[in-house]
């Protein structure tokens, strides 16, 4: 059952919605897409991926060296990826980076972006999958 | 992992809407009672563990 059907009705789902929306209103949507991709990808999340073509998701796996992405996405991706794997373990480095290209006001709306887009993806692989 | 410096300006507010929009699902998790409260508290802190909150 999906999220969208065990939470239906609820303020929840609703609250849900619109901080999902808010989170591409407030830093650069097309970063934070790329972002949301490579986390499908690591969290095989099929119906995120299925909207990217064999080429997009050639080039996202390869990332680090793929000249389609240039520093700012791979600021962007490497500390996705570090987030996904482990929140604490981000570096003062790959904060830095970040920073760097976002500013200060960037890194902050960025990363809180994020955590809405994970958190909307990991709450419905979880009523997918487990439920 | 603690860090005693703040690595971006801690005077940084995250974008009005964003941010109320996250203390509003914040606030309608809270309310939502599906869940029993031992599990509920189970998952909190171990939610709180793994982002190193010390709420």
């Amino acid at each position: 059952m999906g999220l969208d059907a065990c939470l239906a009705g609820t303020d929840t789902l609703t609250a849900l919605d619109d901080a999902y929306d808010a989170a591409w209103g407030a830093t650069d949507a097309d970063l934070l897409r790329i972002c949301r991709d490579r986390m499908a990808m690591l969290r095989r999340d099929g119906a995120t991926l299925a909207a990217l073509s064999d080429v997009e998701l050639d080039e996202l796996r390869r990332w680090p060296t793929s000249e389609r992405y240039g520093p700012v996405e791979r600021a962007a991706l490497d500390f996705t990826e570090q987030y996904l794997i482990d929140v604490a373990s981000v570096s003062d480095d790959q904060v830095a980076a970040l920073r760097a290209h976002l500013g200060d006001q960037g890194v902050v709306d960025f990363v809180n972006a994020l955590l809405v887009v994970e958190q909307r993806m990991s709450l419905e692989l979880f009523f997918e999958r487990v439920l | 992992m603690a860090f005693e410096r703040a690595r971006v300006d801690p005077t940084v507010r995250v974008d009005r809407a964003l941010g109320r929009a996250l203390s509003d699902f914040a606030a309608a998790a809270v309310r939502n009672d599906a869940v029993d409260p031992v599990t509920t508290e189970l998952v909190r802190l171990r939610c709180a563990t793994h982002h190193d909150c010390h709420t």
